[in-house]
């Protein structure tokens, strides 16, 4: 939206003391608060065990959060809705998994129409009778992705980039208002990494859907994120511009200083 | 140290490996006289068979040798109908096992209550030899094709059913994970994702099904009537034992022939 | 945009058909339609003998354990143990010419034409119903608890073969180099190595084959007219009407083979630990 040049973001998701336990009393999540705006691309850091994963599950409620945890999306509350009414979110969010979390005996054709599955009746999705407008559509996305070749391939057969770029499109043909993406490229070569973290930068800047990234690799965040958000020990402790990413901060977020840890 | 303290160092480490060998040789001297008194309590009389072992070879081949194919053409039918009773009951059974799977299994089974009923069910029929159910059932469904289909059935299920469950258990769960982030229902989960997965598996086990059902054919066709076993039922109980010798001719050349084919469909499948 | 497939009625297609696709597809296909058919032209029905409240008498009468007589009761559990024990007595018989087979079958250990022709045999043998050996001895020896063990005891053989033969296969192929190497004979690798890392296998195995022996007793009883078996009995209170004590049986069994399973699960951590 441009309002007299100044160019307004909207705000496509906000977390409003997000808190997680386990049974046991440990404290996964301990209030977090963010917002996010459309095109931006925000990295999640911080050391195993931080709460990266848990953060990302409990935003499109793959993982019950605390009571008093508040997740609004596209405007509205979508913490402790109905199943039927979570299905019909979750067609919005999309999401990207570290394994790729594909089913490796079929296409990779048909795994991205798997991501149109929120918007089909039972039967016919179960049946695989797609309407002729979602498979050009997803033919489209893996010509897009560079897949041209491989649609036909099943996914067994493809590489860890190629089998993550699938993943992508899958998550794109759900018109998705947000993509989740948990570690991404932590299976992945650096070859392979640019490209999927290069197509990440695309669909943010260019299509204008925000990503909320999972990231162990501090100096990948520093060059493609417009947000960074530091996690320690279930807390927040970051939330700011790259620049603002000073070594203190890292110390902070990591516990060790920068040239300490492998920050690549 | 007292003796009734447990000793969990040993002075040398050849103890450790005689104390294991005493133990074994313990066990198998309680498997051995065990075996010697459940003899006798059956009256076992291994010697016998060597006494007595030229008499009955030549009896056998008096009666059973050379076998006689007068009625070759009961034969075939017969063997034909077999084999149709043997693949229904296999690919009934496997489909009512996969569907009693997804109700057993913890990832597919949201039931509780239903996921308990399987289980037990699904113990209870594996645990029975199929083949009683024939005598159970005979007087309600009487002796025919029917009731060995029944039987088979029954034994096919039994069999898969825990195996299909543990299968979709061992079904890679990210995978899973990632049909539900899309906002897919369960049906959706199940037909894109369970069955896309476990389809090689599962017709692995449902030939293997077809199988044993031809192998135990004759005994259920014995009990229950209906194929090649209930011809063999009717040749020993009127003494016709070289007709009988051409019947189980056939029912070998059956088992050898489905076997084979078993093998190379696997080959190319899995 | 890229070439899209496109099927015979002109819709985009999504999937690839590879031959295992294929395969499974004919399979499918072929026993389906068997299926079909044989439900709805081939089977004879017979409704008219179908005995609607018989079934339900039986299915009532199934857990009436208050029907069945104190005598019936102890028939049936001394019969339990007499099955039992043909069970054992088959295993038993099974695995002393077994091991030894096994061992000769085992391609690591022995001549190739050996092992082929054991396992051969051992197939073919498989391949004859086990009612037609016992009923092969039944007309050789008469009808008695001996011929019904050496009946049961071809199929046990061959059990054994196929599955000892797998697991001496299985040793580790170092040790039993190392043992060739420094001149030890054939007896010795044996006892040297194959018994001893396969001993909690064998164990397996022999629970699991006494459990499938159990089985094959219970059977045998009515179908080959060998007395005392549990099956037998059940029979016999089929035929009468007696449904209870029929139901009795069918639980005896269940329960005896159940704790079976449960202990060979048992048995099979305990080598898994191992």
């Amino acid at each position: 939206m441009k309002n007299g040049g100044l160019v307004m973001f909207k705000e496509i998701l906000e977390v409003e003391n997000l808190s997680k336990t386990y049974s046991g009393n440990t404290k996964a999540l301990k209030n977090v608060s963010f917002k996010v705006n459309e095109g931006e691309l925000v990295s999640i850091i911080g050391p195993s065990g931080a709460g990266k994963s848990t953060l990302l599950r409990s935003i499109n409620q793959m993982i019950d959060p605390d009571e008093g945890s508040k997740v609004y999306f596209d405007g509205n509350e979508i913490t402790g809705i109905n199943k039927k009414k979570l299905r019909d979110v979750r067609k919005h969010m999309g999401m990207i998994f570290q394994h790729y979390n594909l089913i490796y005996r079929l296409t990779a054709l048909e795994n991205v129409l798997h991501g149109r599955l929120g918007y089909y009746s039972t039967l016919k999705g179960a049946f695989s009778l797609y309407e002729n407008k979602d498979i050009y559509k997803a033919v489209e996305l893996l010509d897009l992705l560079g897949l041209k070749e491989r649609k036909y391939f099943k996914c067994a057969n493809l590489s860890g980039g190629q089998k993550q770029r699938v993943g992508i499109a899958r998550a794109l043909i759900q018109d998705p208002k947000l993509i989740l993406c948990d570690e991404p490229i932590s299976s992945l070569d650096p070859q392979a990494s640019k490209v999927i973290m290069e197509h990440l930068k695309y669909i943010t800047s260019e299509m204008k859907i925000p990503c909320l990234v999972n990231l162990h690799q501090v100096d990948v965040a520093k060059v493609y994120s417009d947000r960074i958000i530091g996690m320690s020990n279930g807390k927040l402790v970051f939330d700011g511009h790259p620049n603002q990413l000073t070594s203190d901060k890292i110390e902070l977020i990591y516990g060790a200083k920068e040239n300490e840890i492998l920050a690549s | 140290m007292k003796f009734w303290q447990v000793k969990n160092f040993y002075e040398k480490p050849n103890d450790f490996f005689r104390e294991k060998r005493i133990k074994s040789y313990i066990g198998l001297a309680a498997i051995l006289i065990s075996s010697y008194f459940a003899a006798s309590l059956i009256g076992f009389d291994l010697i016998l068979i060597f006494k007595n072992f030229t008499k009955a070879v030549n009896r056998f081949f008096e009666l059973y040798i050379p076998p006689n194919f007068e009625e070759i053409n009961n034969l075939i039918e017969a063997m034909w109908v077999t084999i149709l009773l043997c693949i229904t009951a296999g690919t009934i059974g496997t489909f009512l096992a996969y569907a009693a799977a997804l109700g057993m299994s913890k990832t597919t089974g949201k039931i509780p209550f239903l996921r308990i009923i399987l289980r037990a069910l699904s113990t209870f029929l594996r645990n029975v030899p199929a083949s009683i159910w024939a005598i159970v059932l005979l007087m309600a469904f009487w002796f025919g094709e029917f009731l060995a289909l029944l039987v088979m059935i029954i034994g096919t299920f039994g069999f898969n059913a825990r195996l299909f469950s543990d299968m979709i258990d061992e079904t890679n769960k990210n995978s899973l994970e990632a049909l539900d982030s899309v906002g897919a229902n369960y049906w959706q989960i199940v037909f894109q994702g369970i069955i896309p997965e476990t389809l090689p598996t599962s017709i692995s086990w449902s030939l293997f099904s077809v199988e044993t059902n031809i192998r135990s054919s004759t005994i259920i066709g014995m009990l229950a009537g209906g194929g090649i076993g209930h011809l063999i039922g009717i040749y020993r109980h009127f003494r016709k034992f070289d007709q009988l010798t051409a019947a189980v001719i056939f029912v070998v050349l059956g088992i050898l022939a489905f076997d084979q084919l078993s093998v190379q469909i696997r080959k190319r499948i899995l | 945009m890229s070439d899209i497939r496109v099927s015979l009625t002109g819709k985009p297609k999504i999937k690839t058909l590879t031959t295992a696709d294929f395969i499974i597809s004919v399979v499918l296909l072929v026993f389906i339609l068997i299926t079909l058919y044989t439900i709805f032209f081939r089977i004879e029905y017979k409704w008219d003998d179908f005995q609607g409240d018989t079934a339900i008498s039986i299915a009532s009468s199934f857990i009436r354990f208050d029907k069945v007589g104190m005598e019936k009761i102890i028939e049936m559990i001394l019969s339990l143990i007499n099955t039992l024990s043909l069970a054992f007595v088959t295993t038993i018989n099974g695995f002393i010419l077994g091991i030894v087979l096994g061992l000769f079958a085992a391609r690591n250990i022995s001549n190739i034409h050996i092992s082929n022709f054991i396992r051969g045999a051992a197939s073919f043998i498989r391949s004859i119903p086990t009612i037609i050996w016992v009923l092969i001895f039944v007309s050789g020896y008469g009808l008695s608890a001996t011929t019904a063990v050496m009946g049961m005891f071809f199929h046990t053989l061959s059990f054994f073969i196929k599955s000892f033969a797998e697991t001496f296969e299985e040793v580790d192929k170092g040790t039993i180099e190392a043992l060739r190497a420094s001149g030890s004979n054939w007896l010795q690798i044996v006892f040297g190595t194959m018994l001893p890392s396969s001993l909690t296998k064998i164990i397996s195995w022999i629970a699991i084959r006494s459990e499938i022996n159990f089985g094959v007793a219970v059977v045998i009883g009515p179908a080959a007219g060998v007395p005392g078996t549990i099956g037998s009995l059940i029979n016999n209170a089929s035929r009468a009407g007696d449904y209870a004590t029929q139901g009795f049986g069918v639980i005896l069994i269940f329960l005896t083979a159940y704790i079976m399973e449960v202990l060979i699960n048992k048995i099979r951590q305990k080598s898994i630990i191992n």
